[in-house]
C-alpha cells in the first residue's frame, strides 16, 4: 500500500469511527466544559478562569460556583469565593449557593456573617439541620473547634432539638478528650439513626485504657438496650468478651425479635476473633434458647462450633445434646453431626466419631465427608492405630488425602513413602497451618538417607499424641545415631525445641549447641537463634549477643537474620522488650 | 603510584567478588570506602547514624554527603565498619576511588556538599535518674541507633558538669517548675506524686527554696553552656519552658501548686525576653487551671477550646554550600512529615525572635515546627512534639518500637542533630 493509499485508508477509518466515540463523551457546553476538562487534568488555574467565565454568564450556575470553589482551594485562593458566592445567593438563593457562602465566610473567619447565611438558608429549609451542619463542618475544617461547638448548640436551639447534630458534637467532644461527652452524644446519634451504632462503636474503641471506665459510666446512665449493645461491643473490643456477653444478656428485652437481633449482631462482630469464641458461643446459645425450630437448631450448632473452637468440649456437648431429636434430615442436624465428630476426636474417641460419621454418609457434601474422614484417620493415628487410620483414608485421592497418608507413613517410619506423598500433595494442600507443618516435616526428613526410620516415626507420633517427654527422648536418640549432615542436626534441633517447651533448659541448651556446631546452613542459624533466645531468657545477654552477632555475620543469607536482628536489638536494650 | 593503587583496588574488587557471600564484605581485601545511601534504598535509616557515630568513635573519618541521595554517609571501608553495618542491617555499598570521584563531581555541580565528620560528640541527655528510656524520643533514637550517651540531671548541671559534653538534649522537662501542670489532670497518680517528691527533694538538696526557682537556675546554666559553645537540642515542653524560665528571672510565673504562691499578676509585663533563646512577646497562660504554659505553642493540646488538629510539616531546602548547618539538620528522604503532638507541639511564628531560622513549617498555619539559632559560641535546635511515631502520645501509651519505624523521617531529624556537632568546626560556620 502506498503512503497516500494508507493515509486515505486511515482517514476513512477515523471518519467512520470518530462519531460513535465522540458520542460517548458527555456534552458540556462552552466554558463549563473547558473548566471541567482543566480540573480533571489538574490545571486548577485554567479551571478557575473558565469557571469564572461561566459564572460571568450566569451568576447562579451552581455547577460553576462549586467548581470554582474546588479549583481555588488547591491554589490557596479560597478567600476569593466570597464575591461569587454572595452574587449567586443574591441572584437565585439555593442550598448549593448558600453552602458555598457559608464556607466562604468561615474561610474569612467571619462567623457572624456565616451564621447570617445559615439563617437565610434555614429560612428556605425549615427544620432541616443541613445549614447548621454545613457551618459546623466548615468550622471544624478550619480548626475553629470552639466556634464549631457553639454552632452546634446554636443549631440545636434553632431546631428545637437537643440531640440534633449529635454525630458532629460527638466527634468534637472526642477530639478534646471529653469521652463522657462524646459517649452521650454517640448515644443520642444512635437513637436518632440506628446506623450510627456501628460508627459509635468504631469511634469509641480507641478510647485510652484509663478513660474506659469513664465511658462505661457514661453509658451506664442510659438504661436502654442500645446503650448495653454499645457497652458490650466496646468491652469485647477492649479485650473482655466474656464480660461483654454477660452485660448484653442481662439487658435483653422479652421482645424475641429485638433480642435475637442484638445477640446475632454481637456474635457476628466476634466472628473473626478466636479469643472471643467462648463469648460468641454463649451469645449463640442464648439466641438458640430464645428461638425455636430451624433457627434454634442453627444457632445451637453454631454455638457448639464456637465452644469447640474455644476448647470447651463440655459446653459444645451440652449444646449439641439440646438439639431436638427427630430432625435427622435437616442441614442443621448434619452440621451438628460434624461438630460432634470434632468434639469426639478432641476427646480421643475415634471409634465413636467414625460411627457418627457413618450416620451422616448421605447428608454431607462429598468434600466435607472426606475432610471428616481425614480427621478421623489422624484421630486413629493419635490413638496408636495406624492401620485403622490408613483404612479411613482408603479411596481418598485428593491432595489433602495424599498429605494425610504421608503423615501416617511418617508415623510408621516409612520415610521414603512419606517424602513421596508430601511432594505429591504439593505445598498448598489443606489449611495454611497444615501446609506449614508439612513443609517443616519435609525439611526434617529430606536429608535422611535411610528409606525407613521407625524410631523417628515413633518420636513424631509421640509428639502428635501430646507425649512430648517421650518424643524428645526418642528424637535425641535418633539425632545421636545419625550423622549431622544426614539429618542428625535437624532432628537434634527438633529435640532441643521440644525440651525447651518442656522447660528443660539445660538439656535444650546442650542440644542446641550440638545442632549449631553442625555448621549446616539449614540448621546452624536456626539453632543459634533458638539458643540465643534461651540464653536471653536466662539473662545471659552477653553470650546471647555474641551468638546473634555470629549468626548475622556468618549466615547473612539465612531467613533467620531478621529475627536475629530483632533479638539482638532487644538484647542490647535498643528497643522495648517484646 | 596511581597505577599501583588502581591495580590494588581492581584486584581487591575481583577478590571480593570471588569470596563466598558470608565473607565478602568482611574479608581482608576491601574497597577504600563504603557508601551508606540515605534515600529509599537504605534498609535502616536510623541505624545508619549509629554506624557513622561508631566509626567516629573508633577514630575513623566519616563524610556526610549533604543532599547526596538524601544525606548519605561516606564511611571508611574498614572491616570494623563493614561488620558494624552488617550487624545493624544498614545498607552500604563498596565505593572505590572512581566511584568516589564521580560522587564528588556530582556534589560539586549540584546543591550538595561533603562535610567531614571528625570526632564523635560527647552526648548528654538531661533526664531524671529513673526516667524510663521509652518515654523520650531522643533516648529511644540513641538507643536504637546505638549512639552512646550519658544522663545528667539537675545536680550535674548545677555542679557545672555540662562542659564535659558537646551535645545536650533536654528531656521533656518543665523548666517553669510546674511539673508540666500534670497536677491538674493527674493529681494523686503515684507516678506524679513520685515525680513531684523527687523534684522537691532535689531543689532542697541543692539549696533552693522551691522547684521553680531551682529549675530556673538549671535553665540558666544550660543557656550558659550554649553561650560557651555547646550544642543544645530540645523537644516538647523543654523548648517552650526553658525560654519561659530564662525570660522570667526575678518574676514568679509558677502557679501556687508548684511554689505555694500564685503567678505574679504583672508577670507578662515583667518578662525579659532578651534573656531567652528563641522566643519573644509570648503571653503567659495565667490561669492555674489550664494545662498550658503560654501562647508559644500553636497547638495547645491540653486546652480543649484551643487545641488545633495535626497537619503535616514541610522541611525547608537550604543551600548546602552556603548554609551547611541548617542543611545538615534537615537531611531527609521525605520533605513532608506528618505532625505529632507534644505538650508543646509547635511554635507560633509571632513569638519567634527575628534571628531564628525556621527549618520546617506547616504551610498556611500560623506555627512552625523545627527551628534553630545561635547564642554566643553555641547553637540550639528546637523541635516541637513528643514522639514522631506516636502522634497522639498519651501518658501510659505502649512504648514506641523503632524497629517498626527504621525509616522514620521524624526521627531522622533528631539524629541529624546528634551528628551535627561532629562536623569539622570550620564547616559549621554559616
Amino acid at each position: 500500500m502506498t503512503r497516500v493509499a494508507s493515509f486515505v485508508f486511515m482517514l476513512t477509518l477515523l471518519v467512520g469511527i470518530a462519531p460513535p466515540l465522540m458520542a460517548q463523551r458527555p456534552q458540556v457546553p462552552g466554558d463549563l466544559g473547558v473548566a471541567l476538562d482543566a480540573e480533571r487534568r489538574g490545571d486548577f488555574a485554567a479551571a478557575a478562569v473558565a469557571y469564572q467565565r461561566a459564572l460571568a454568564a450566569n451568576q447562579a450556575d451552581a455547577t460553576a460556583l462549586m467548581g470554582l470553589e474546588r479549583s481555588l482551594e488547591p491554589l490557596n485562593r479560597s478567600g476569593e469565593m466570597l464575591v461569587p458566592a454572595q452574587a449567586a445567593v443574591a441572584r437565585a438563593p439555593s442550598p448549593a449557593a448558600y453552602s458555598v457562602l457559608v464556607r466562604a465566610w468561615v474561610t474569612h473567619r467571619n462567623v457572624d456573617s456565616a451564621r447570617a447565611a445559615v439563617a437565610g438558608w434555614s429560612a428556605m429549609a425549615k427544620g432541616e439541620p443541613a445549614p447548621y451542619r454545613e457551618l459546623v463542618q466548615a468550622l471544624v475544617r478550619t480548626r475553629q473547634r470552639a466556634e464549631a461547638k457553639r454552632a452546634v448548640e446554636w443549631g440545636r436551639v434553632q431546631l428545637g432539638n437537643d440531640n440534633a447534630m449529635a454525630y458532629d458534637m460527638a466527634q468534637l467532644r472526642a477530639s478534646e478528650g471529653d469521652w463522657t461527652g462524646a459517649t452521650r452524644e454517640w448515644l443520642a446519634a444512635a437513637r436518632e439513626l440506628p446506623g450510627y451504632r456501628l460508627t459509635a462503636l468504631a469511634a469509641l474503641t480507641p478510647v485510652p485504657v484509663r478513660e474506659r471506665a469513664t465511658v462505661r459510666t457514661a453509658l451506664g446512665t442510659e438504661r436502654t438496650l442500645e446503650a448495653r449493645e454499645l457497652e458490650a461491643g466496646l468491652l469485647a473490643r477492649w479485650g473482655d468478651p466474656d464480660e461483654a456477653v454477660k452485660v448484653l444478656i442481662a439487658a435483653l428485652p422479652s421482645d424475641r425479635v429485638r433480642a435475637s437481633e442484638a445477640l446475632r449482631g454481637f456474635a457476628s462482630g466476634l466472628q473473626t476473633r478466636p479469643d472471643a469464641a467462648r463469648a460468641r458461643g454463649a451469645a449463640l446459645e442464648e439466641l438458640a434458647r430464645r428461638n425455636s425450630g430451624d433457627a434454634a437448631a442453627r444457632a445451637r450448632v453454631e454455638a457448639a462450633q464456637a465452644y469447640q473452637q474455644a476448647g470447651d468440649q463440655a459446653a459444645a456437648r451440652r449444646v449439641l445434646a439440646a438439639l431436638p431429636a427427630g430432625r435427622s434430615g435437616s442441614a442443621a442436624a448434619a452440621s451438628a453431626g460434624s461438630t460432634l465428630i470434632g468434639v469426639l476426636l478432641s476427646e480421643g474417641k475415634p471409634a465413636e466419631a467414625e460411627a457418627e460419621l457413618a450416620k451422616l454418609r448421605d447428608r454431607l457434601p462429598a468434600d466435607e465427608w472426606q475432610a471428616l474422614r481425614r480427621s478421623i484417620a489422624l484421630g486413629w493415628a493419635r490413638a496408636g492405630q495406624l492401620d485403622r487410620g490408613a483404612a479411613a483414608l482408603a479411596g481418598d485421592s485428593t491432595v489433602e488425602g495424599l498429605a494425610a497418608r504421608g503423615r501416617l507413613a511418617l508415623f510408621r517410619g516409612d520415610i521414603k513413602t512419606a517424602v513421596d506423598l508430601f511432594r505429591a500433595a504439593g505445598p498448598y494442600a489443606g489449611s495454611r497451618e497444615e501446609a506449614a507443618h508439612r513443609t517443616a516435616l519435609l525439611a526434617l526428613v529430606q536429608p535422611l538417607t535411610a528409606d525407613t526410620l521407625p524410631a523417628l516415626g515413633a518420636a513424631l507420633l509421640a509428639l502428635e499424641q501430646g507425649d512430648s517427654a517421650r518424643g524428645a527422648k526418642v528424637l535425641e536418640q535418633v539425632g545421636d545415631a545419625l550423622p549431622a549432615e544426614k539429618g542428625g542436626a535437624g532432628v537434634t534441633l527438633l529435640a532441643a525445641s521440644v525440651r525447651g517447651s518442656l522447660g528443660d533448659s539445660t538439656d535444650a541448651e546442650a542440644l542446641l549447641r550440638k545442632a549449631a556446631a553442625s555448621a549446616l546452613p539449614a540448621t546452624a542459624p536456626a539453632a543459634e537463634l533458638e539458643l540465643a533466645r534461651l540464653l536471653l531468657a536466662q539473662r545471659r545477654s552477653a553470650e546471647a549477643i555474641g551468638l546473634l552477632e555470629h549468626l548475622i555475620l556468618t549466615w547473612p543469607e539465612s531467613a533467620t537474620v531478621p529475627e536475629a536482628r530483632r533479638a539482638l536489638d532487644e538484647a542490647k536494650g535498643a528497643v522495648p522488650p517484646t | 603510584m596511581i597505577r599501583r593503587r588502581f591495580m590494588g583496588t581492581t584486584a581487591a574488587a575481583v577478590a571480593a567478588l570471588a569470596l563466598p557471600a558470608p565473607l565478602r564484605g568482611l574479608g581482608a581485601i576491601r574497597a577504600p570506602w563504603l557508601l551508606a545511601p540515605m534515600d529509599d534504598t537504605q534498609a535502616d535509616h536510623l541505624k545508619a547514624y549509629g554506624v557513622a557515630f561508631r566509626a567516629l568513635e573508633r577514630g575513623e573519618k566519616v563524610e556526610w554527603l549533604l543532599n547526596y541521595r538524601s544525606g548519605s554517609f561516606l564511611l571508611p571501608g574498614s572491616a570494623a565498619t563493614a561488620r558494624d553495618a552488617a550487624l545493624a542491617g544498614v545498607t552500604v555499598h563498596d565505593a572505590d576511588a572512581g566511584a568516589v570521584t564521580s560522587i564528588r563531581a556530582e556534589i560539586e555541580q549540584a546543591n550538595m556538599d561533603a562535610v567531614p565528620l571528625e570526632k564523635a560528640p560527647r552526648v548528654a541527655i538531661y533526664s531524671p535518674p529513673n526516667a524510663a528510656p521509652w518515654d523520650d524520643a531522643v533516648t529511644m533514637a540513641l538507643e536504637y541507633a546505638g549512639v552512646k550517651y550519658e544522663k545528667v540531671w539537675d545536680q550535674e548541671v548545677i555542679q557545672g558538669r555540662l562542659p564535659d559534653y558537646d551535645w545536650l538534649h533536654l528531656h521533656h522537662e518543665d523548666f517553669t517548675g510546674q511539673f508540666s501542670k500534670f497536677v491538674l489532670n493527674y493529681a494523686g497518680a503515684p507516678w506524679l506524686t513520685e515525680m513531684m517528691q523527687r523534684n522537691q527533694d532535689m531543689a532542697r538538696a541543692l539549696g533552693f527554696s522551691s522547684v521553680p526557682e531551682e529549675k530556673r537556675a538549671v535553665a540558666q546554666r544550660i543557656a550558659g553552656f550554649v553561650e560557651q559553645g555547646g550544642f543544645l537540642f530540645a523537644m516538647c515542653t523543654a523548648t517552650e519552658t526553658i525560654d519561659l524560665a530564662l525570660a522570667s528571672a526575678g518574676t514568679d510565673i509558677a502557679a501556687s501548686f508548684a511554689d505555694g504562691t500564685p503567678m505574679a499578676a504583672d508577670a507578662n509585663a515583667r518578662m525579659d525576653w532578651s534573656r531567652g533563646l528563641a522566643f519573644e512577646n509570648a503571653r503567659l497562660e495565667q490561669s492555674p487551671t489550664m494545662a498550658v504554659f503560654s501562647d508559644i505553642d500553636g497547638h495547645q493540646v491540653n486546652s480543649p477550646d484551643r487545641r488545633q488538629e495535626l497537619g503535616a510539616f514541610t522541611l525547608f531546602d537550604f543551600s548546602a554550600k552556603i548554609d551547611p548547618v541548617p542543611t545538615m539538620l534537615v537531611q531527609n528522604h521525605r520533605q513532608v512529615i506528618p505532625d505529632f503532638y507534644g505538650l508543646t507541639t509547635s511554635f507560633n511564628r509571632r513569638t519567634l525572635k527575628p534571628g531564628v531560622t525556621v527549618m520546617a513549617e506547616e504551610p498556611g498555619a500560623p506555627w512552625v515546627k523545627y527551628i534553630r539559632g545561635e547564642v554566643g559560641q553555641g547553637t540550639w535546635t528546637f523541635y516541637g512534639g513528643h514522639d514522631p511515631e506516636d502522634p497522639q502520645h498519651q501518658i501510659g501509651d505502649a512504648p514506641t518500637d523503632l524497629a517498626l519505624h527504621p525509616h522514620s523521617p521524624g526521627y531522622r531529624l533528631i539524629l541529624n542533630n546528634v551528628l551535627f556537632p561532629a562536623a569539622k568546626k570550620k564547616e559549621l560556620k554559616t
